[in-house]
């Protein structure tokens, strides 16, 4: 699905950085990444995504090598191809549950927002226990019914590879093990690669592999 | 919809206090500028108009702004009567359509206008219903008097008494409802319009009463070759009807019967010049072209409405420093929105896009709520000549 090679990163002033020799994930396959903060897992995850550009290395998404995409390509791809979830959710108060789900489709060009595509965001509401709260704003949701939004939003583009950044993080853990649960089981049903960035050693048995930040190149 | 219509709807809607506040600070600099170049258009439209339909203007030496508001608008004026004699005058000369006007008089708050019947033909006025006056104390009401008053054919209408505990001076004249003028959106619909021959009745120079042969040896208290003096009790006619018409009648001398004003329509233009000549040459009268004073006039509404401009490009040069400053500091608190548009994939024309539209949406209320305002505003004001009254 993604493949990392001979990636260095270092942020503008040189105060941080990260090297990445060679990280590959296989489409439905399920990868957690741990790691202490600082270490740079969201970097690692932006670098994923073609948010952030390596200084050295490739990162091939989808078969394409991101570097040799223009920015609004590499954009084009992100949004068609991955599902991202965050652990503050980011969802935007001034739209409908719904409408936090449909988002992707409200910001892209590339993806048209049909009569199928408003039906799928029903059924994965439904499927994922939302349904009768798609008319309300996020501030009168559960902290878990706005996880599943999120989760949802992630979906709803029928991605290659989620992309969760401590997606359970500010959940507890009765609520972290649905949502994972609900992420694994929409996963599942479209073969959707899984990369979960994670504090919680507790979740790690669920995934097919588990990958350390320091020990994919280490931190510069 | 869009999709970035739709955000951006949601979003304008949804901060409803910033909205709120943006839509009035845009639509106030919008709403002055307009209202007022609008009011103005029309006021200078209405006056020229006014003004150039009547050439000349003959009256009192004084004000020549009172004296064409007098006699074009039917304000109430200080200006002393001009004579019939200078009526008559001008009108003999042949050098053109002398029209006399008397408009020293109100009835019920609305000016009264006594004149000939060459005025309804050079305002254009025709009555709607009923006639225009044929005989003394005969009224034809403007459309909106009438309207206001709820009268029609038929129908009195009293003259306002100017010395209301004063009994030497002539009693209020209850007039009959000739005819409703059609309505022009002139002044001409404000006045109530009367032949100059009733104005006289008004001016108490004119008036009717019991054949002096025939009436009771008691209320005669003195006789000479020349007068008889009558008693207090006998009271004058306050009503000109088909049984009294024939005892109206003046005593003082024609020539000097009172007009405010002349309207004159030379035939060409050495008639004016002639006319003007022999009436400035007077010190009594002065003759002016309506025109020329109007466009006076409006110099100082000109200057006030520069003013005006002035003020609304100074607030307006406010507001957009006030609305960039809320954009930006807008721009600050939504920055984490935008980072996860971005991180979602979400393209930078997009972003600006978005934030353009939210801008174009309060603007087009703003514009919405400017031009409502106005429209209500020139409801509420809906003839600029109304403001003379």
């Amino acid at each position: 699905m993604f493949a990392l090679a001979g990636v260095r990163y270092a942020y503008p002033g040189g105060g941080f950085g990260l090297a990445v020799e060679e990280l590959a994930v296989a489409r439905g396959e399920r990868v957690a990444c741990v790691g202490p903060s600082g270490c740079g897992k969201t970097t690692l995850v932006d670098l994923i995504a073609g948010i952030k550009l390596p200084n050295a290395g490739t990162v091939h998404l989808a078969g394409d090598e991101l570097s040799a995409l223009p920015d609004d390509a590499r954009r084009a791809r992100r949004i068609t191809t991955i599902g991202m979830v965050f652990q503050e959710f980011e969802l935007l108060d001034y739209l409908s549950a719904l409408d936090n789900v449909l988002l992707p489709y409200h910001v892209s060009r590339e993806l048209d927002l049909t009569a199928a595509v408003r039906e799928r965001a029903r059924t994965l509401a439904r499927e994922t226990g939302i349904e009768h709260v798609l008319t309300r704003r996020p501030r009168r949701l559960s902290q878990g019914e706005r996880q599943r939004v999120a989760v949802c939003r992630a979906l709803v583009t029928e991605p290659s590879l989620l992309l969760c950044d401590e997606a359970t993080g500010n959940l507890d853990p009765a609520t972290a093990k649905t949502t994972l649960d609900l992420l694994f089981e929409q996963a599942g049903k479209r073969g959707t690669a899984v990369f979960l960035v994670t504090h919680d050693h507790g979740i790690l048995d669920r995934f097919d592999r588990v990958v350390d930040v320091r020990e994919l190149g280490g931190a510069a | 919809m869009s999709g970035v219509w739709h955000l951006s709807l949601r979003r304008v809607l949804h901060d409803r206090t910033r909205t709120v506040i943006l839509t009035l600070c845009i639509a106030v600099p919008v709403f002055l500028p307009l209202v007022t170049g609008i009011l103005v258009g029309d006021y200078e439209r209405d006056l020229v108009a006014r003004g150039e339909s009547v050439p000349l203007l003959a009256g009192a030496k004084g004000s020549r702004f009172d004296l064409v508001l007098a006699a074009l608008y039917f304000r109430s004026s200080e200006l002393d009567p001009i004579p019939w004699s200078e009526f008559e005058a001008l009108a003999a000369a042949g050098e053109g359509l002398a029209i006399p006007l008397n408009t020293r008089f109100t009835a019920q708050g609305r000016p009264v206008v006594g004149t000939s019947p060459e005025y309804y033909e050079l305002r254009g006025l025709a009555a709607a219903g009923g006639t225009t006056p044929l005989v003394l104390g005969d009224a034809c009401l403007g459309a909106r008097v009438a309207e206001e008053l709820g009268l029609e054919p038929g129908d009195p209408i009293f003259s306002d008494q100017r010395e209301l505990y004063d009994i030497s001076k002539p009693p209020a004249l209850k007039l009959r409802v000739s005819g409703v003028l059609a309505p022009r959106g002139t002044p001409d619909d404000h006045a109530v319009f009367v032949d100059v021959k009733t104005a006289w009745i008004l001016e108490g120079i004119s008036h009717g009463h019991d054949d002096a042969t025939e009436i009771d040896d008691s209320l005669v208290i003195g006789r000479s070759e020349t007068a008889v003096a009558f008693s207090g009790a006998l009271i004058e006619f306050n009503e000109v009807t088909e049984e009294t018409l024939a005892s109206f009648h003046h005593h003082a001398d024609a020539a000097g019967l009172p007009l405010s004003a002349v309207l004159f329509l030379p035939s060409d233009d050495k008639a004016a010049t002639l006319a003007k000549a022999r009436i400035n040459a007077s010190e009594a009268w002065q003759m002016v072209a309506p025109s020329a004073v109007i466009d006076d006039l409006l110099a100082f509404v000109f200057r006030i409405k520069a003013l005006l401009d002035t003020f609304s490009l100074v607030l307006g040069a406010c507001t957009a420093a006030m609305t960039v400053l809320v954009l930006l500091l807008s721009m600050r608190i939504r920055a984490r929105e935008m980072d996860t548009l971005n991180r979602i994939g979400c393209s930078r024309s997009t972003v600006a896009r978005l934030y353009a539209t939210e801008i174009a949406l309060v603007v087009a209320f703003s514009l919405l709520v400017a031009l409502g305002a106005a429209a209500a505003a020139l409801a509420v004001v809906p003839d600029m000549t109304g403001l003379f009254h």
